[in-house]
């Protein structure tokens, strides 16, 4: 059977992981660790100082009917090119499944900021997140993992949406447009 | 929606069936032809010869799931390898599709606008797999996933 494969969005706390199928649809990135489509009570704040974050947006792929044989090659990536708007960049960092670390920060301002000290869960491949639009389709995000079965499997993508204070106050998004991130994967 | 069938030297037909009859049951010495069909549709997309016992088939079904888009696009990178005095040589074609891809169109008196499925096929052909051409359709899959269908890369 061909697989059935879902982008879901990982949240609430390690020990009941809620996820979320949000494959052909959006998810806000907001400062609160929830998946809505069109939420707005929890934005991220623009500072007049130091940056902002959203809380932290953790994906990974599930196969909700399993492959023959097999998938693997994952790879996650942007178009590479920023819309989102001036003063606001996206970061992006992967990590195994078992390092699940809840987001967490002052809901309807900011998230705490992405690195390996505040995952506690594991440790964040690169150490660093890293602009997340250099991740493109011929150098994407090389994701960690295969399955042959059903269920979650590969390393857990994780982006997170960092705003400056010269970011545009408005309803969502400030002055850009949505982001599109893409999954790709190979299947026998 | 494409799906494949084989065809054997000795003229038998094997069509896909889910666990039955996958990638992994292809008889590699017996293959004659590798096809592609859509599965409303008797007629071929593609078919791959396998006219010279060197030529070892690829078949990986590779899949980009952008994000909100409402539909997928896959691409069936099938063709074959073979090995001529030492040198690892490749034709593969790409078989694009789209997967529930809709779009608005005007129809009745007066028009309205009503949503149609409307799917796409293309296809492309090309030499080796060629990760310098920058763009993920065309990078190798993984040794792993070759060797479902028996078919090793040789890296000379």
């Amino acid at each position: 059977m061909v697989a059935v494969i879902t982008i879901n969005r990982l949240t609430g706390p390690a020990g009941t992981i809620v996820e979320t199928d949000i494959t052909s649809i959006n998810t806000r990135v907001n400062a609160d660790d929830s998946h809505s489509t069109g939420g707005t009570t929890n934005p991220i704040e623009i500072p007049t100082g130091a940056d902002n974050y959203s809380f932290w947006c953790t994906t990974q792929l599930d196969a909700t009917t399993a492959p023959d044989n097999l998938v693997d090659n994952i790879e996650w990536f942007t178009d590479g090119s920023n819309t989102y708007g001036t003063g606001v960049t996206c970061v992006v960092a992967k990590a195994a499944r078992a390092s699940y670390t809840i987001a967490s920060g002052t809901a309807g301002v900011t998230g705490i900021v992405l690195n390996n000290t505040n995952y506690t869960g594991g440790t964040l491949t690169p150490s660093t997140p890293t602009d997340a639009f250099a991740k493109v389709t011929g150098s994407p995000l090389t994701v960690t993992g295969s399955t042959t079965t059903t269920g979650a499997f590969g390393d857990m993508v994780i982006y997170q949406v960092i705003v400056g204070s010269t970011a545009n106050p408005g309803d969502h998004p400030p002055s850009g447009s949505e982001e599109t991130f893409t999954w790709r994967y190979d299947e026998t | 929606m494409l799906t494949w069938f084989t065809q054997y030297k000795d003229g038998t037909r094997h069509d896909y069936a889910p666990k039955i009859y996958d990638i992994s049951h292809i008889d590699v010495e017996q293959l004659d032809i590798l096809a592609l069909r859509d599965t409303n549709s008797e007629t071929p997309t593609l078919v791959i010869h396998f006219d010279d016992p060197r030529k070892r088939p690829i078949y990986v079904r590779r899949t980009e799931q952008v994000g909100r888009r409402s539909f997928s696009t896959i691409c069936h990178i099938v063709g074959w390898q073979m090995n001529v005095g030492g040198e690892n040589i490749q034709s593969i074609s790409y078989v694009f599709e789209t997967n529930g891809r809709v779009i608005e169109i005007d129809t009745g008196d007066p028009p309205v606008r009503t949503a149609i499925r409307k799917d796409l096929t293309w296809i492309e052909n090309g030499g080796k797999f060629d990760k310098n051409r920058n763009d993920g359709w065309f990078d190798a899959p993984s040794e792993k996933q070759l060797n479902v269908i028996g078919s090793k890369i040789n890296h000379d």
